[in-house]
């Protein structure tokens, strides 16, 4: 039989992009004759493995190795070899080179195998993410041997049948196998694809007049329950009273795990796969608590899981942070994980900030998050698209540049560079007034800002550094373009421009060097009507401009945020 | 709308028996309400109160007027026979014998007797005594063997008409296991509270579990406002494997509830803020409760949803105050660690009906007890060996005292149930025999 290998895109970027030697396992799903790779760890010597972050079905699927120095693939078949798997994809690369070599060893057997490239529409395509959620209570006292105890206790309890699951938003339950119904409110046969469309997980999509085609994961959230009404202890209720005093664990597990399923999965056979990812959540959580007990004076093992969707990655990551730990605490956890993963650590992908967002939870009544997509451009990171009359306020003709300013921040808080609120007007105004750039009257008034406060603001609330750009009149805007383009393509931060008496962002640009040619993607805060994609991506309050956009007579200044570079 | 009380026919004719022993007579009615109807399930006459006088007498003294009747003893008698109702029926009101009509002007008396048992039953919240503030009063007329009927609201005082109509009538039956095993850590501030306000902490939160749960009926997922008569009707139409079980379903079949925790309750997320605890002990609460309910089948699953979650607390509650009961004030407060084994629940059937009620048995009692109390709180004669249902079991506690000597306490666990009461018990006795022995001497010197 012969096997085909499916390999990410992402991952080949990856690992041809190395500039340094390393080496790694690789992570995919495995079906009889498919093998997709989808994941990769690279080794970093002490670090934490993240078998268990990477969404459930990843499994083992290989070994890769990028050298300088040519040394062959012996290397590679020993670090397989560790490994005792019956077959596995070796991936060889030379630092330096786009080839990649595909191996695939079997029962002992090397052979040179083509393979195919997996875009993230592909993966999509193909697969399906499910986020299980639930509670595990874990109490016992605060030592190794009572918590390795407990947790060998709630494995017995997860594989004992008393876990339960629910399809958020519908009555389809699922039960182990052993019940005599286990498939309760649909037909056990049926694809998990089909149920999703019928519970409407995607109702916010469906109520845009216009459907965007967006490559996004799909996903679909399944609540863990537990029987209660078969019961072990065959015996009327006893009270037990210890007065013993102990330090305790008393805390619950909340389980919040991401499972990847083919599409054609049916729903008959996700009790073992739902139960896999919750027993992956609760490792990663055994781990958190028995690292904390090797600290000093625990005081707490209060913990938070975080679902991360790195671009670079292009599949969700699950990590779990000490509740009590700060952003700048965990710097060098970040780090380590970057070059576990081989991205880039110029921009933070693993702050709280980044962690993905679930629309599950959308009420539309938030501001829009990037309004552009599904418009040709490059992605350069999540904002939140402020303009006029949002929260009930009239701003309608002198609010524009808060806007904008709104914007420029929301884009640092949703990127993690800073651990705070989009600043509100009365912030904005108070703060200019406590810099003594504007009198103590302009608190409360209607008067509007431009492009210098713009950059006070964000130095004073943000820390964020800015680049000021200043052009006599609109037509000249083209000649700032390969400026432009260098401060997207390094930090990617959205511009606010102001002019005359209007200000916009810019969210992009797209320079033709050859002619001179320039179009910008420009997010207009002048927008009044509620949060409407399809309205604002069709008249234009999101979109690409040309030169002309810009008034000839009026001059214009840019504030350029400058982005720190760290992880 | 005119509330109706549906009264089986064997009923009536316990209420002529009861008119034919006593010209007066108040007792209870049990049953159920459902959709404006009042299902009642059974009469139970209060049994007489032994007062000072009687105590010489053999046969307490018969009632003489309605005057006579004691308010607290009757409370107490609806506070006692509601511990022994399956989740769902109530104490719906009274029964009252009497040659004089006792609705027409409407006795005072029986309005201070519905209106005592309606408070003493509103003291315990999770024993879900009063199913509303409107009860019944039946009014038994033995001169014409005819039951006259209204309703009186204890709260606004409104005397409404209400309809007496005689039809036999089913009981659907639900069942179902409830599994707790919970820890209640005790800080260093608590510990000298006494046990049961730890304890109450621990109903507090069972009921917050199982107002977040979800129930399945024989299998199945049911909208609220199915009836419950049509559980397993409609079974084909998404279970395929089910193989054919629809046909097994009969009349006289339990529907088998499964319960489903989701969600933890509310407040589960401000402990997280301590996880970690300096304790000053644990107390935990480990077994089942078996529930059997017997429902109207007009009854929605929300409401028959409602009524499992009642009878599951109703039972854990009832059968703790038999157990806080039973012990001495050191036991209550002991500063030792110890196993308290509070009185399980049996079943047993009533007389010529399918319907089961329950009773709560002490380590060592049995039938012989149970039957004693049965006999007193229901006024039901019972021929013979009384059979129950041992639907939960009696625990082997030696696994539980190994258990907890395996942490570092070395301390002897102590066990409290009722043995400890039945040598106070024998003592007792001993010492009234001692007594009655030295009475006799004396008056026959």
């Amino acid at each position: 039989m012969v096997i085909s290998i499916n390999i990410s895109e992402t991952l080949i970027k990856r690992i041809t992009r190395t500039k340094e030697d390393c080496s790694g396992k690789l992570f995919g799903t495995s079906d009889t004759n498919v093998i997709s790779l989808l994941a990769l760890q690279s080794d970093i010597p002490d670090a934490e493995s993240l078998e268990y972050s990477f969404p459930t079905q990843l499994e083992f699927c290989g070994v890769f190795q990028c050298e300088s120095e040519g040394i062959g693939h012996q290397k590679l078949i020993d670090k397989h070899n560790e490994f005792n798997e019956k077959s596995a994809v070796l991936i060889y690369s030379k630092v330096g080179s786009e080839d990649l070599t595909v191996n695939l060893i079997e029962n002992g057997k090397l052979s040179q195998v083509k393979y195919s490239i997996l875009t993230e529409e592909e993966i999509n395509a193909l697969f399906l993410y499910i986020r299980v959620t639930g509670h595990i209570n874990l109490q016992c006292e605060l030592s190794t041997n009572a918590l390795n105890a407990s947790f060998h206790n709630i494995e017995k309890t997860i594989s004992s049948g008393a876990m339960v699951f629910n399809i958020a938003k519908t009555n389809i339950f699922l039960l182990d196998s052993e019940s005599e119904n286990s498939v309760v409110g649909a037909n056990a046969d049926m694809g998990v694809n089909e149920i999703c469309d019928d519970s409407n997980i995607f109702n916010e999509e469906a109520n845009r007049k216009k459907k965007i085609q967006v490559s996004r994961p799909r996903i679909v959230n399944i609540d863990m329950l537990r029987q209660v009404s078969k019961f072990q202890k065959d015996h009327a209720p006893l009270c037990i009273l210890d007065k013993n005093t102990i330090t305790a664990v008393n805390t619950t597990i909340k389980c919040d795990s991401i499972l990847m399923i083919n599409r054609n999965t049916k729903v008959g056979e996700l009790y073992p796969k739902l139960l896999n990812s919750v027993r992956r959540s609760v490792k990663l959580n055994e781990a958190h608590v028995l690292n904390t007990l090797s600290e000093h004076a625990v005081k707490s093992v209060a913990a938070q899981t975080y679902h991360f969707y790195p671009r670079e990655c292009g599949h969700f990551l699950t990590l779990i942070y000490p509740r009590n730990a700060s952003d700048v605490s965990l710097k060098s956890k970040r780090q380590i994980l970057h070059k576990q993963l081989l991205i880039e650590t110029s921009a933070p992908m693993f702050r709280r900030a980044n962690q993905y967002v679930f629309k599950y939870n959308s009420d539309g009544k938030q501001p829009l998050i990037n309004p552009h997509e599904g418009l040709k451009s490059t992605d350069n990171g999540k904002y939140e698209y402020y303009h006029y009359c949002q929260n009930k306020m009239d701003d309608n003709g002198w609010g524009c540049a808060y806007r904008s300013l709104q914007t420029l921040a929301s884009w640092f808080k949703l990127q993690g560079y800073v651990d705070r609120e989009v600043p509100t007007f009365s912030e904005i105004q108070k703060c200019l007034v406590d810099i003594k750039d504007k009198p103590a009257s302009f608190a409360g008034s209607r008067q509007w800002i431009g492009s210098t406060e713009v950059n006070f603001v964000l130095n004073t609330l943000l820390g964020v550094e800015n680049k000021i750009l200043y052009v006599s009149s609109g037509a000249d805007m083209a000649s700032k373009g390969p400026e432009l383009v260098s401060h997207f393509h390094n930090h990617g931060s959205p511009v606010m421009i102001g002019g005359g008496v209007l200000a916009h962002t810019i969210l992009g640009v797209d320079y033709n060097q050859q002619t001179g040619n320039m179009r910008f993607l420009i997010l207009d805060p002048h927008y009044t009507g509620g949060e409407d994609l399809h309205v604002i991506q069709s008249k234009g309050w999101c979109g690409w401009k040309t030169v002309d956009f810009w008034s000839k007579t009026s001059y214009y200044n840019m504030c350029l945020p400058q982005v720190p570079r760290e992880v | 709308m005119v509330r109706t009380a549906i009264i089986d026919e064997h009923l009536l004719s316990y209420l002529n028996r009861v008119a034919q022993q006593n010209t007066y007579a108040m007792g209870l009615i049990l049953g159920q309400s459902c959709t404006g109807k009042d299902y009642v399930m059974h009469f139970a006459k209060t049994p007489p109160f032994h007062t000072e006088n009687d105590k010489n007498l053999n046969e307490p003294e018969k009632l003489k007027s309605l005057d006579q009747i004691n308010e607290n003893w009757m409370s107490d008698h609806a506070r006692q026979t509601t511990r022994m109702l399956p989740g769902g029926m109530h104490v719906l009101g009274v029964f009252v014998i009497s040659p004089d009509s006792s609705l027409n002007p409407f006795n005072p008396k029986v309005k201070a007797v519905l209106q005592r048992i309606h408070g003493q039953l509103e003291t315990n919240t999770y024993l879900y005594g009063n199913s509303s503030s409107e009860k019944l009063v039946v009014h038994y007329d033995p001169k014409t063997q005819k039951c006259f009927c209204k309703a009186y609201d204890v709260t606004s005082h409104i005397i409404q008409p209400a309809e007496v109509k005689t039809v036999a009538k089913k009981w659907n039956s639900v069942q179902c296991d409830y599994g707790i095993d919970k820890i209640q850590y005790i800080r260093k501030f608590e510990v000298n509270y006494p046990l049961e306000k730890h304890i109450n902490a621990l109903m507090n939160e069972i009921h917050d579990n199982l107002a977040q749960s979800v129930f399945l009926f024989n299998g199945e997922y049911k909208e609220g406002d199915e009836s419950i008569e049509n559980v397993g009707k409609n079974d084909t139409r998404h279970t395929r494997s089910n193989k054919g079980r629809s046909d097994n379903i009969g009349d006289s079949k339990p529907v088998i509830v499964s319960i489903f925790q989701s969600k933890l309750s509310e407040g589960d997320d401000a402990s997280e803020q301590d996880s970690i605890i300096e304790t000053g002990g644990q107390l935990r609460l480990v077994g089942k409760v078996s529930s059997k309910l017997w429902l109207q089948p007009k009854l929605s699953i929300k409401e028959a949803s409602d009524f499992i979650r009642q009878d599951i607390m109703r039972s854990l509650v009832s059968r703790l105050e038999m157990h806080w009961d039973s012990l001495t004030e050191e036991e209550n407060s002991e500063d030792i660690n110890c196993l308290h084994e509070p009185p399980r629940r049996v079943l047993i059937a009533l007389p010529n009906s399918e319907v089961t009620l329950s009773d709560y048995l002490f380590p060592g009692e049995g039938p012989q007890d149970a039957k004693v109390s049965f006999e007193e709180l229901l006024d039901i004669k019972i021929n013979g060996k009384l059979t129950i249902q041992d639907v939960e079991g009696q625990a082997d506690i030696s696994e539980y005292q190994n258990s907890t000597s395996e942490s570092d306490s070395k301390e002897v666990l102590t066990k409290f149930s009722s043995e400890t009461n039945k040598i106070m018990y024998l003592a007792l006795v001993i010492a009234l025999i001692v007594l009655v022995l030295a009475l006799l001497l004396h008056f026959y010197q």
